[in-house]
């Protein structure tokens, strides 16, 4: 199991050497090394490496809050956007935007990533509070999806009423991007990574025997309750940072955990944590690499490419599971 | 070791009395009842620690003061409704037997794992422990839970239709098996059965939900068509 993580923790480095080397415009491979240019510095510094650093977080993050969820849930397709909670900080950032364009305020990044982490952190309160009268896990996921529609519903009628220049913005946040981190953001992202992810495998316990369902990790003596609300607290955080930074991503948490099942052939959540966040940030630093590579043609939004690369992914799982069925 | 005083059994409705009923160590006991009379709903109550009136305890304590903890390390139960996964290894499946005995981190001692192999072995299943669950055949799925409700060492053990969907030899191997540990491991084990048959061969006590009285009688021998009246009323 140990030579596996290896390989994926080789993987990671490889793809994250590659991009923050990946020539800009005209310059050369690694043009940073050896450069006496102030300016090939700041660009390695101010850009590439925040880009590199925020797509190993929202990576490892929307993994393990996929693979968390999944578990909890029973649920193979469950991640935080299915159940609504991407949708809650979709809707903070469009009451920011619409109300900073009454009171004729510019819209700061920051009041963006403030509004987006509220609002993940808001829903995934409400999750909670439903989940501790819900007791079927599929009725939680239908809630969350009814929630996800409600939601989107109001942010739309909400930009019906703001101004052009609102609605791009809007769109713009929507689509997701690797781009908004700065170098002086980096150690208060990595503080709330490093709670999320920290309280994630402290819960390693109780998930490897959720897998059983509910019922059967209540004979083995898990308080069901208080191991479903403590993985939805790590979710909000986690997902909620990540929304916050880059937007709205989906398909990452729901496409990796599945196939580090698949090849890691195991219901350690120990194992499957660690592989679930290296896989995840190989992915997302993957794609920043395939964003700087189509940048001269086009330039892809980070929700648009993962979903380009997951959806074939989550159709394949569903084919899958309507054969086993 | 196990004692039941004027208890109602039911969730939101009452569906049958235990009047008075003492269950001891290395007893092999069959409930016996209808479809929907209560059988697993009896099963319920005890994991779940939540008899609604009358008095259950456990040698002296009252068994809806015990805590989670508590209760996991005094029954288990076996149903049969788990299909195994894909990427869940027999091994792994049996480990999670041990669950309240390991600290935080979920690792097996030495003393664990020698638990684990102990059991493998009874219910011969070393040869199936880098296994996918979900390859297994019925017997031995229902072999596999058995091994893992024994390994979480609890002095009561439950099974809800452990006998259902098996072929008659291993339907008589699991009947052997589990009067065999009973007798042998100083176990409680109730099962909840509609084979009957195997019951009365196996079992050293039959509990039966009479039909008519809505009653749980306990007998140490009873025959076929006696116990076919007051549990079906034909």
């Amino acid at each position: 199991m140990w030579k596996k993580h290896l390989i994926s923790f080789a993987l990671l480095l490889v793809v994250t050497v590659v991009t923050i080397g990946y020539p800009h415009g005209t310059d050369d491979w690694f043009s940073f090394l050896g450069s006496n240019d102030q300016n090939t510095w700041n660009l390695l510094v101010i850009y590439r490496i925040p880009e590199v650093f925020i797509a190993i977080i929202s990576g490892f993050s929307l993994s393990v809050s996929g693979l968390l969820l999944q578990t909890t849930l029973n649920n193979p397709l469950a991640d935080p956007s299915i159940l609504g909670l991407t949708s809650g900080s979709h809707l903070m950032v469009a009451l920011t935007i619409m109300g900073s364009s009454i009171l004729g305020l510019e819209v700061l990044d920051l009041g963006i990533t403030i509004s987006a982490t509220i609002g993940v952190l808001i829903f995934g309160l409400l999750i909670l509070v439903i989940a501790t009268r819900v007791r079927s896990m599929v009725s939680l996921l239908l809630v969350g999806m009814m929630l996800g529609t409600f939601v989107s519903a109001i942010t739309n009628i909400i930009l019906m009423k703001a101004d052009a220049n609102s609605v791009k913005g809007f769109s713009i946040w929507g689509m997701g991007s690797l781009q908004q981190v700065s170098i002086e953001q980096i150690p208060f992202i990595t503080l709330l990574f490093a709670i999320g992810i920290v309280s994630a495998f402290l819960l390693t316990k109780p998930l490897n025997t959720l897998v059983l369902g509910e019922k059967s990790a209540e004979i083995l003596g898990v308080r069901v309750r208080r191991a479903r609300w403590s993985v939805l607290l790590v979710v909000s955080l986690l997902a909620g940072l990540v929304t916050a930074f880059c937007g709205p991503i989906g398909f990452v948490g729901l496409v990796v955990p599945n196939l580090v099942r698949m090849f890691y052939k195991t219901a350690n959540h120990g194992h499957l944590l660690l592989a679930s966040g290296l896989t995840g940030a190989s992915v997302m630093v993957l794609c920043a690499l395939m964003i700087r590579i189509f940048e001269p043609v086009v330039v892809l939004p980070i929700n648009s490419l993962t979903a380009l690369l997951g959806a074939p992914v989550v159709l394949f799982l569903l084919l899958k599971n309507i054969r086993n069925a | 070791m196990l004692k039941f005083e004027s208890c109602s059994i039911g969730h939101s409705k009452m569906l049958y009395q235990i009047p008075d009923l003492n269950l001891e160590k290395g007893e092999f006991a069959a409930l016996i009842g209808a479809n929907g009379s209560g059988k697993s709903t009896l099963m319920d109550l005890l994991i779940q620690g939540k008899f609604p009136n009358g008095k259950v305890t456990i040698g002296n304590q009252n068994w809806n003061d015990l805590k989670p903890v508590e209760r996991a390390k005094t029954i288990t139960l076996v149903d049969n409704h788990f299909l195994g996964f894909d990427y869940l290894k027999v091994s792994e499946y049996l480990e999670l037997g041990r669950h309240i005995y390991t600290n935080f981190t979920g690792r097996l001692s030495e003393n664990d794992r020698e638990i684990v192999q102990k059991y493998a072995d009874l219910l011969h299943l070393t040869s199936l422990l880098n296994q996918s669950t979900s390859t297994l055949s019925d017997g031995e799925r229902q072999r596999a839970g058995i091994a893992k409700a024994l390994i979480q060492e609890t002095p009561i053990v439950l099974l809800d239709e452990p006998t259902a969907f098996l072929d008659y030899p291993t339907k008589k191997e699991v009947m052997l098996l589990l009067a065999e540990i009973a007798r042998t491991n100083e176990r409680l084990i109730i099962i909840a059965s509609h084979d009957i048959d195997f019951c009365i061969d196996f079992c050293s006590r039959i509990l039966v939900i009479e039909k008519e009285t809505k009653e749980l009688k306990s007998y140490g021998q009873i025959n076929h068509d006696e116990l076919v009246e007051r549990a079906f009323g034909i």
